[in-house]
């Protein structure tokens, strides 16, 4: 079918043109959102168990 | 909930200086239960429990921060117009700046539901924080839909014919009509974004109201408010020894 | 005092936070936008249609004569005859009522061609047309639809011969219309609920007559935005689209909404997904729910330093 899209805004990588999609079974997710998706979890995990400056290991001030 | 307004009486000719009877007349009333219930301390604290201490903090602050940063590059396309983002390289790039920010928005404000959900944030009087932030994502949805609605291209030509189906089924679509792009734009840039913009001022100002929900499972004693408990309705103060 | 902390603090500077918080999330969004800019997709105009896809253009106008296609059979709020949807007792398609009517052989055949300036063949199927019964109406644009399905490649020039009265003449009348681009200027470019035409602000007609044929449904299939394809959490290209979609969409890939509720598929997801909203949102009241946290303790590696120092109870919670 006709692409009628005009030439891609000015972008250095082009991401348009024909999706990449993951399927499985009943699950079908493009590679952008599952990208995405992916990097959330790795963000909340990483932020569950990455220590946080300034608090010391034994729980910061006390008063 | 609050504690008993500082200056309840205010400074009017004749009442004595100090927190005597409950404050009548509606301004006086309506002071009491804004301005008097926190201090500019409680707005903006330099200090936080010992508990804060942890990146999944952040995730509130970068969902203000992405909203702010969607609202200014929206009004940037709205001072030049719909079709401008068309035409133009410049007005392209802003498109794109709007976009970018968008998914940074939800991405942010999605991960901060994941930790408060797993801190049950909700305990200790906080249930309407949790509900003004669950109100504001999917308030952020429907304002986000719109905006793909108004798009104006072959996205957005297909989103509201296939969208209609879903509206006009709950009896919405009568009065919400997606397909009328003048209408969901006048949406997009007034109604959606004052929508969100106050239910998220609500929610920060909940969030300093009753401060960072302890710690679950946080020492007996220290007796600290709903630490234990998980329900929404406990109360408790802390004394330290 | 509002908050009724009043065990161990630390300096927090929330003001910092937020300026170091706005000041990445400008950075990366610039960076984003710069990388991979954003698409944009052309909209398809009746021109684009009429000229890319004539046999289905031509399909499509003689079914809004029969009243065969979507618009003409929708039901409320464009039409005041067809399937509503509803969730079991609740109408709620039919009780909001026909707000935003549409006559789809009139709005989208009839009017535009009448409205501008045609020679003989038109100006004559038009008079025939407007001359005619309901039911004659019917007969002949139902035998059109019908022939232009048999005929090779739905090619109007290879249909039976048979008694379809003036509808072949007004399809193609239609086709040059819409190919010359006049279509899009013309009354299916007015507004469903005001009179002026002038200003198009809105677009509720001619989408409602682009959808009702299968070149803009091929053009979405083609990029995954199908409904059945998950299309509702996708963007065109290998952008990503909306993942917060995911439940949403989800429900339109399994039965029964696959099947035997698919007739009223989009108003029972619609009712489900408002009832798990307010299940979200009323989670602090949930029994049950509100207590995952307390069974899966996520949040001892959240607090892990707070509990290091103060230690942690079990007894309570």
């Amino acid at each position: 079918m006709t692409a009628l899209h005009l030439p891609p805004g000015a972008g250095l990588l082009d991401l348009n043109g024909d999706g990449s999609y993951l399927s499985w079974g009943v699950l079908q997710i493009s590679w952008a959102n599952a990208l995405v998706i992916a990097l959330m979890v790795i963000l909340f995990g990483l932020a569950l168990v990455l220590p946080f400056p300034g608090a010391p290991e034994d729980g910061g001030d006390g008063r | 909930m609050s504690s008993p307004p500082l200056d309840a009486t205010g400074p009017q000719a004749g009442a004595p200086d100090v927190a005597g009877p409950p404050p009548s007349g509606w301004t006086a009333r309506l002071r009491a239960r804004t301005l008097d219930t926190m201090s500019a301390e409680d707005l903006l604290p330099d200090r936080q429990p010992a508990y804060v201490a942890s990146w999944i903090y952040v995730f509130g602050v970068a969902t203000l921060a992405a909203l702010l940063v969607v609202l200014v590059t929206g009004l940037v396309l709205a001072a030049a117009g719909p079709d401008w983002w068309h035409v133009s390289g410049v007005g392209h790039f802003v498109n794109s700046l709007h976009l970018w920010s968008v998914e940074i928005f939800f991405f942010v404000m999605v991960v901060h539901l994941w930790g408060k959900f797993w801190m049950a944030a909700w305990r200790g009087h906080r249930a309407l924080t949790w509900m003004t932030g669950v109100l504001s994502f999917l308030v952020s949805i429907g304002a986000a839909f719109t905006g793909y609605l108004i798009q104006t291209n072959l996205d957005s030509q297909w989103i509201s014919s296939e969208a209609k189906d879903g509206i006009n089924a709950s009896g919405a679509g009568a009065f919400w009509n997606v397909l009328d792009v003048g209408q969901m734009m006048l949406w997009h840039v007034t109604l959606f974004p004052l929508g969100v913009g106050l239910i998220a001022v609500l929610h920060v100002l909940l969030v300093r109201r009753h401060g960072v929900v302890p710690p679950l499972e946080a020492p007996a004693a220290l007796d600290v408010d709903a630490g234990a408990r998980l329900d929404a309705d406990t109360e408790g103060r802390v004394s330290l020894p | 005092m509002t908050t009724t902390w009043r065990g161990p603090t630390r300096p927090y500077d929330l003001v910092k936070e937020f300026v170091a918080a706005l000041g990445i999330v400008a950075l990366l969004t610039v960076v984003l936008a710069a990388v991979f800019s954003s698409p944009d997709e052309h909209a398809v105009t009746l021109q684009d249609w009429a000229r890319a896809d004539p046999h289905d253009f031509v399909a499509t106008a003689a079914g809004e004569l029969a009243g065969t296609t979507t618009s003409a059979g929708y039901g409320p709020p464009y039409t005041a005859e067809g399937e509503s949807q509803s969730i079991g007792f609740l109408h709620l398609e039919q009780w909001a009522g026909t707000r935003i009517p549409v006559r789809p052989a009139d709005d989208f055949v009839i009017g535009p061609l009448t409205a501008t300036p045609h020679d003989t063949p038109v100006t004559a199927a038009l008079a025939a047309w407007n001359g005619a019964t309901a039911d004659g109406r019917t007969a002949w644009a139902s035998a059109y639809v019908d022939a232009l399905a048999k005929a090779k490649d739905g090619d109007p020039a290879a249909v039976a011969p048979g008694d379809y009265g003036p509808v072949p003449a007004l399809s193609a009348g239609l086709l040059a219309l819409a190919s010359g681009g006049g279509l899009d200027a013309a009354a299916v470019g007015a507004p469903a609920t005001t009179p002026s035409g002038f200003y198009g602000t809105d677009s509720t007609r001619s989408i409602l007559f682009l959808a009702d044929g299968a070149y803009l449904d091929d053009l979405a299939g083609a990029r995954h935005l199908h409904g059945d394809q998950w299309g509702m959490m996708n963007e065109t290209g290998n952008y990503p689209g909306q993942p917060w979609l995911w439940l949403y969409s989800f429900w339109y890939q399994v039965p029964p909404f696959t099947g035997a509720w698919e007739a009223n598929a989009d108003a029972i997801i619609w009712g489900l997904m408002m009832v798990l909203s307010a299940a979200l949102l009323f989670l602090p009241f949930i029994p049950g729910l509100r207590s995952i946290p307390r069974r899966i303790p996520v949040h001892r590696l959240i607090w892990r330093s707070y509990y290091r120092r103060y230690g942690r109870s079990t007894s309570r919670g």
